[in-house]
């Protein structure tokens, strides 16, 4: 316990200033009722956010260069936390950050398979500097899908994309090797696990589990639901390794027709989490919520362990993801008072 | 050789209907240093040329026909010597038309071999999945199933348990039969006809990879291995005999190929380069440096071409005003013999010399050797420098230049070999010629000192040629000048002296000390001086509150000056150190080979220990003293004399090719 909380004093007191930091709940209330991404700059820019949207040079920038940006923000909250965990802590915070290699990787495979020019599809990448280890540059300089698989050789989804290769071979269809990507991410972000130990690792296993029962269900309802694949294929795309939901229970749920069998087919928490669901549309919002109320526990808990710090970067997170959510429903034309009821913001009032 | 080929500016004006030949010309010609026309006032006033665009397309596309021909056929691409005059827009047709032919003739086997190579690697895959499966499962028994529906297959191995459950609604067995490479194993799925949709399903999402069992395929794997080994055994003896076919194609057309791939390239870098001429109406301006040795034979071959209506104008560089203002820089063309000419590229590390200064590659050449064979003196390996150098000359083409190096690198080594008496680090072999270095240590000292002497002295003279050549008289009279040389020479005279006799008398060093005194406040005085005695400025002018200022500065540059002629002479009892060094490595070598043959009780254990020492002291004193040479060369040399700053004469055919050159400053 002691060498717990020599280790991890100065991590969890940098996480919990952090979190100071987060949106409140009026700069929420007027986000949502930003006309223009203009507008929803100039209130970021009175926020921490400021000194990462400085660095937008286009005049009026739109929502992916905005997004870029405040991921960067993001990037520098784990470049922070990074220096300031104890070494196996900073595994498990490092590997979150796959996630990020995963969706550039993804992005490179797209700009290779559309044919892009490289200065395009670099435009798109988060920049995560030396905080990946992703080939970029001979990626984005190799000839082909297959060639550029063969340079990920080092990487944690050299495997993954070998095994889907002859599957996007047949289909000619990026989707196979898409999901290989994020499940190939997932799963190293699990494995990570492993080099926890004692209380440290037993509630990081409990929050990555949360977290990756909440992909499972959130890929379940879009594969399902929106791309209408088959309860089949969508089971074989199931990430092990979650908190509460098993194989069986994921596999009916799969096999659910229509939301009341969904709902009865899932576990505890989980069931009550999205009662209040009437349509297929709310359940990421619901389970974002959910999770937010998770994490925010972790601030009132033994505070001397990896779950707090890596609590953080997920609250951080969906900040971030509901932030490019509103910028893009502005884009795109879309009333944002009709967001309040689809996104879940993480303020630093929930859970106080 | 001890300065840069003479050059002249030249400006050509050729009609249009003569530009390809002109073209063809220069090219062929080479030495002709381009000035591009966007550099010059008159391509800024929009006087520039332009180029046949569909021509030069057409010329990029017969490029890659050639290379993709001969790359199907195995043909070196490089290596042919063009000697007929090319006119591209004549070229294009024939080269084509002699293209096509070579394909029509090739194509067929060319066609075969990659259609048989790509049926080959199929088999093959098959092969080698076949392979994954049980040797006695037997199709003929899977076949002809009305009910059941089968499949054999990889799969991702952590995937297995998730195949099962999204199978679990339907009735279904699933064998694992055995692992495969890259964390997947072979499975085996039944299931029944009716739910076939449901297994294509599940298997798309498990990744499944199925191995093709074709209807005409029966019976047992090992029988189907054993049928799909015959069939690859008589692919390969066809590929043999198609390969074979190639090979007499490649000996037909392979010549005749590089041939037309260097027409066009000579075609392209024709076209391309009328990109950089000036225009004026119908005539072409094509401005450049040439050595003005060859204008008249460049004259008389592009009259020839242009059937005499070219005009010719020819300036020299002393006559133009850009050149005295230093606004334009006079390219160098190096024009050394062949053995010293791979030498330039050390001396282009350090700098380009301008034009008018001493070219030194020559004393580079020179004492390079000198020092390097000095520290490096062994008859045994400097023979084996030589053939690795020759080995480089002969076998890799783009390093010719470092082989010749080392194998004169070689030579020296093995000549103070013999002088030194040492062979392999051996010194009972041979007699010393001239002294064994372990010896003779302070007499090494006194000789390596008057090395350092005579270099930082040629290091003076080349300095004060240089000053006079760039007309800076001023300097002659400075520390790093004429006299600081004399002053340098009567204190190394004396010095040499000093070590050489034991003694320097009274008289020699009263006359030093005034000789001394004198050249110092020569030193300390020169600006004013020289602006006094040669420019001929009146006193009050020179005596100005700057004054003060000046000498000071020449104050510290003389106390500079001296301390780096010591400093500079010094430096080269380096040579003795890392020759001593080379020695006492060799002393090391056998004392440990002596240990290692009484260890083992054999002689073979100690020649084996030589061996690999000298391997070691090869390649280890290889390079510090090639490291250690190059440093005396730069530092203790060059500093002495080299100014830089030229600009390397690019000849047009690399000028076109390149078309990257940074643009020179406007003025």
């Amino acid at each position: 316990m002691i060498s717990r909380v020599l280790r991890y004093s100065y991590v969890q007191a940098k996480a919990r200033a952090m979190k100071g930091a987060l949106l409140t709940p009026e700069d929420w209330r007027i986000l949502l009722r930003m006309k223009s991404v203009g507008e929803v700059l100039t209130h970021l820019g009175g926020t921490r956010y400021a000194e990462a949207l400085s660095s937008i040079q286009a005049p009026a920038p739109g929502a992916s260069t905005v997004s870029l940006a405040l991921h960067d923000d993001l990037f520098g909250d784990y470049r922070k936390l990074l220096k300031a965990a104890p070494a196996k802590g900073a595994a498990i915070l490092q590997r979150l950050l796959v996630r990020y290699e995963a969706e550039n990787l993804k992005t490179l495979l797209r700009g290779l398979w559309q044919g892009k020019s490289v200065p395009e599809t670099a435009a798109l990448l988060y920049r995560l500097g030396n905080l990946s280890r992703l080939p970029v540059d001979a990626i984005l300089g190799s000839r082909d899908i297959p060639n550029a698989i063969k340079l990920l050789a080092p990487t944690p989804f050299h495997t993954a994309l070998s095994h889907a290769l002859p599957r996007f071979r047949a289909q000619g269809s990026l989707f196979p090797l898409e999901v290989a990507v994020d499940s190939a991410a997932v799963a190293h972000v699990r494995s990570g696990l492993r080099r926890l130990g004692g209380a440290d690792r037993k509630s990081a296993e409990v929050l990555i589990g949360m977290w990756i029962d909440l992909v499972n269900l959130s890929w379940m309802v879009r594969f399902r639901h929106f791309y209408d694949l088959s309860p089949e294929e969508v089971i074989n795309y199931i990430l092990p390794g979650g908190w509460k939901l098993g194989l069986r229970d994921l596999g009916a749920a799969a096999r659910a027709g229509d939301l009341p069998s969904l709902l009865a087919a899932l576990p505890s928490p989980y069931r009550e989490a999205l009662q209040p669901a009437g349509q297929w549309e709310r359940i990421p919002s619901l389970l974002d919520e959910w999770f937010i109320r998770n994490l925010c526990k972790a601030f009132y808990r033994d505070p001397f362990q990896v779950r707090l710090p890596l609590s953080y970067l997920f609250l951080k997170e969906i900040e971030v993801k509901t932030l490019v959510s509103l910028l893009s429903a502005i884009e795109l034309g879309e009333p944002t008072e009709s967001l309040a009821d689809r996104i879940r913001p993480p303020t630093k009032a929930v859970g106080r | 050789m001890f300065r840069s080929e003479k050059l002249a500016r030249i400006t050509i004006q050729v009609p249009e209907p003569f530009i390809s030949a002109t073209t063809g010309v220069l090219t062929r010609f080479k030495l002709l240093h381009l000035i591009r026309i966007d550099e010059t006032p008159l391509g800024r006033l929009g006087y520039g040329a332009e180029t046949d665009g569909s021509l030069l397309a057409e010329f990029e596309n017969l490029l890659h026909e050639a290379d993709a021909l001969a790359e199907a056929l195995h043909a070196p691409l490089d290596g042919a010597v063009l000697r007929d005059e090319v006119i591209p827009e004549k070229e294009v047709f024939k080269v084509r038309e002699r293209l096509g032919e070579i394909r029509g003739e090739v194509e067929a086997t060319l066609d075969d071999l990659e259609s048989t190579a790509e049926i080959l690697r199929e088999k093959k895959i098959r092969l080698e999945k076949f392979t994954l499966l049980p040797g006695d499962l037997d199709f003929s028994r899977l076949s002809g199933r009305r009910f059941v529906n089968w499949k054999i297959g990889l799969t991702p191995t952590q995937g297995i348990e998730k195949l099962e459950e999204s199978l679990s609604e339907v009735h279904h067995a699933l064998i694992e039969l055995g692992p495969a490479a890259q964390e997947r194993s072979v499975v085996f799925v039944f299931g029944l006809l009716k739910d076939a949709t449901i297994f294509e399903r599940a298997l798309k999402g498990a990744f499944f990879e199925a191995i093709e069992i074709r209807p005409d395929v029966s019976g047992k794997v090992e029988d189907v291995v054993a049928a799909l080994q015959s069939e690859i055994a008589g692919i390969d003896t066809k590929i043999a005999a198609l390969s074979g076919q190639r090979d007499i194609f490649r000996g037909k057309f392979g010549e005749e190929l590089q041939l037309l791939r260097e027409k066009i390239i000579t075609a392209r870098r024709m076209l391309s380069a009328r990109r950089y001429f000036g225009k004026i109406d119908k005539r072409f301006l094509i401005t450049g440096w040439i050595p003005e040795r060859l204008f008249g034979q460049l004259a008389e071959e592009i009259g020839r071409v242009a059937e005499g209506q070219a005009l010719f104008e020819k300036v020299d560089p002393e006559d133009l005003r850009e050149v005295r203002e230093g606004v334009v820089k006079i390219p160098i063309l190096f024009n050394n013999p062949l053995l010293i000419s791979p030498f330039e590229k050390l001396t282009g590390l350090y700098g380009t010399p301008s034009y008018k200064e001493v070219e030194p590659t020559v004393f580079f050449a020179l004492t390079f050797l000198l020092l390097f064979g000095m520290m490096f003196g062994d008859a045994g390996q400097g023979a084996v420098l030589f053939l690795l150098g020759y080995y480089i000359f002969r076998r890799l083409y783009k390093y010719m230049d470092y082989g010749i190096i080392l194998m004169e690198c070689g030579v020296s080594a093995t000549l103070f070999g013999f002088l030194y008496g040492t062979v392999f680090g051996m010194e009972t072999l041979l007699p010393a010629l001239w002294f064994r270095p372990m010896e003779s240590i302070s007499y090494f000292v006194k000789v390596t000192l008057s090395l350092g002497i005579a270099m930082v002295s040629l290091g003076l003279i080349l300095n004060l040629i240089n000053a006079i050549r760039l007309k800076e008289y001023e300097k002659l009279l400075s520390a790093s000048g004429f006299a600081g040389a004399v002053l340098y020479w009567i204190a190394a005279g004396l010095a040499m002296k000093r070590l050489l006799t034991g003694a320097v008398a009274p008289g020699e060093l009263r006359i030093f000390g005034w000789t001394a005194a004198v050249l110092m406040i020569v030193i300390v005085l020169h600006r004013p001086l020289y602006r006094l005695i040669v420019k001929r400025e009146r006193p009050a002018r020179v005596i100005q509150p700057g004054l003060a200022g000046e000498l000071m500065e020449s104050v510290v540059e003389l106390f500079d000056d001296l301390i780096r002629f010591i400093a500079n002479t010094v430096s080269f009892i380096r040579v003795a150190a890392f020759a001593l060094s080379h020695a006492a490595l060799f002393i090391a070598v056998f004392s440990i080979a002596n240990v290692v043959s009484h260890q083992q009780g054999g002689g073979a254990s100690y020649w084996l220990t030589v061996a690999i020492g000298n391997v070691v002291i090869i390649l280890l004193e290889g390079l510090v003293v090639s490291i250690q040479t190059v440093r005396l060369e730069y530092y203790e040399f060059f500093g002495k004399f080299f100014r830089g700053g030229g600009e390397r004469f690019q000849p047009i055919d690399r000028e076109i090719d390149s078309g990257d050159r940074p643009r020179a400053p406007r003025p």
